[in-house]
């Protein structure tokens, strides 16, 4: 079956083409949402910019779509593009990264039977297998959402963070974001050599400003 | 022994509706996954997944499913339409997708298709849907058979481990 992968850039997103590709599924395009809400409950934001990077050292096609972000509004969007992606790349199912929200998990069910194609969430309920997969991929803390998770953190390699009681390494809970630099399936791996941080409030994220996409 | 029916035909669909079970089951015994497609071996319990919303193909293999009329079984969802089919029970064309209240607390619905009036269950739960309130967790009236219209490994799995603790610890 030809899927489309929803993809933020982070372990989720990322360990979910993983799965899929490793069942024998064509992931034939990635889905992206570059949304002005940085508070979306639907999809992640930071580092959306570099997106395209990821999918080309995947050699995977992207297909991105702007959205306000606004609710309601990011669900047409994504249905919008859901049915260029099923006219395009002639996807039968949409694979998604969501583990625990039921908000995430109803709205790609409802724009999936919409649009008329399969729904996956492979990852759904599945966080105890998740952290061990976690550990084959190079992965950075793109941003941060709330006590007690410091500036320190942000860009540091996820497998290096001691992250305080109470929050683990999946971050289910929201309260960091990830940007994945490598995994199995990448033909490339991307390196960030320079990146400046904003951070106020345990509220924090990164801006790239060097990187390299570099030969494996 | 607790049999997990899968009734995916997708494996990227087991994932999401067989392997969170699979996890809830092995605390109470040896666990066994059958395929829709394949003949069911005897358990002492029977758990019968959901699906994808999009797939049906399980309505084919009715006939697998035939010898749990007896046993002690808990059918989720797609289980659920199976179970009420075996037993002839009308099922409708009603569609939700998300979370919803239920008289045992909230729950999250994944389904197509639902028995607005049963005649061999009792009711246990009804929820409140946009097209009218409709039971949602019932019990066989003479049978240890039970279903839910919605996904209990997602907000009550204790449902799930009350029935594994009363049909399966312990056996072997």
């Amino acid at each position: 079956m030809k899927v489309a992968v929803a993809f933020s850039g982070g372990k989720d997103s990322t360990y979910a083409i993983k799965l899929a590709k490793d069942m024998g599924y064509d992931v034939a395009c990635l889905i992206s949402a570059i949304s002005k809400n940085e508070h979306s409950y639907m999809f992640h934001t930071p580092l959306m910019s570099l997106v395209s990077v990821q999918a080309d050292a995947m050699e995977i096609p992207i297909l991105k779509f702007a959205t306000s972000g606004k609710k309601d509004v990011e669900l047409t969007d994504l249905k919008d593009a859901l049915k260029k992606a099923k006219k395009d790349f002639e996807i039968e199912g949409l694979v998604t990264g969501a583990i625990r929200s039921t908000y995430q998990a109803t709205n790609f069910e409802r724009v999936c039977d919409d649009v008329g194609i399969w729904c996956f969430n492979p990852l759904w309920l599945n966080e105890s297998v998740i952290d061990d997969e976690l550990k084959k991929m190079d992965i950075i803390i793109s941003a941060v959402a709330g006590y007690p998770l410091k500036e320190d953190i942000l860009g540091m390699h996820l497998n290096e963070v001691n992250f305080p009681e109470g929050i683990n390494k999946v971050g289910e809970g929201g309260e960091f974001e990830t940007f994945v630099l490598d995994a199995t399936f990448f033909k490339k791996r991307i390196a960030i050599d320079e990146f400046d941080k904003e951070y106020e409030n345990y509220n924090g994220r990164i801006i790239v400003k060097k990187f390299r996409v570099v030969e494996k | 022994m607790i049999s997990i029916i899968s009734t995916c035909s997708e494996r990227l669909s087991e994932k999401e509706f067989v392997d969170p079970l699979v996890r809830i089951a092995k605390k109470f015994g040896e666990v066994k996954i059958f395929n829709y497609k394949e003949q069911i071996q005897k358990a002492d319990a029977y758990i019968i997944s959901g699906t994808a919303l999009a797939d049906f193909d399980y309505e084919n293999y009715m006939k697998n499913f035939s010898n749990l009329k007896n046993e002690n079984v808990l059918g989720i969802c797609a289980g659920y339409q199976i179970i009420m089919s075996l037993f002839d029970e009308h099922l409708s064309e009603k569609k939700y997708i998300g979370v919803a209240k239920t008289d045992i607390g909230k729950a999250y619905f994944l389904f197509s298709k639902m028995v607005e009036r049963p005649t061999n269950f009792i009711t246990l739960a009804t929820a409140e849907f946009p097209f009218g309130k409709i039971p949602v967790y019932l019990k066989h009236k003479s049978r240890n058979i039970f279903v839910t219209a919605f996904h209990p490994e997602v907000y009550n799995v204790e449902l799930i481990e009350n029935f594994l603790r009363k049909y399966a610890e312990g056996r072997i």
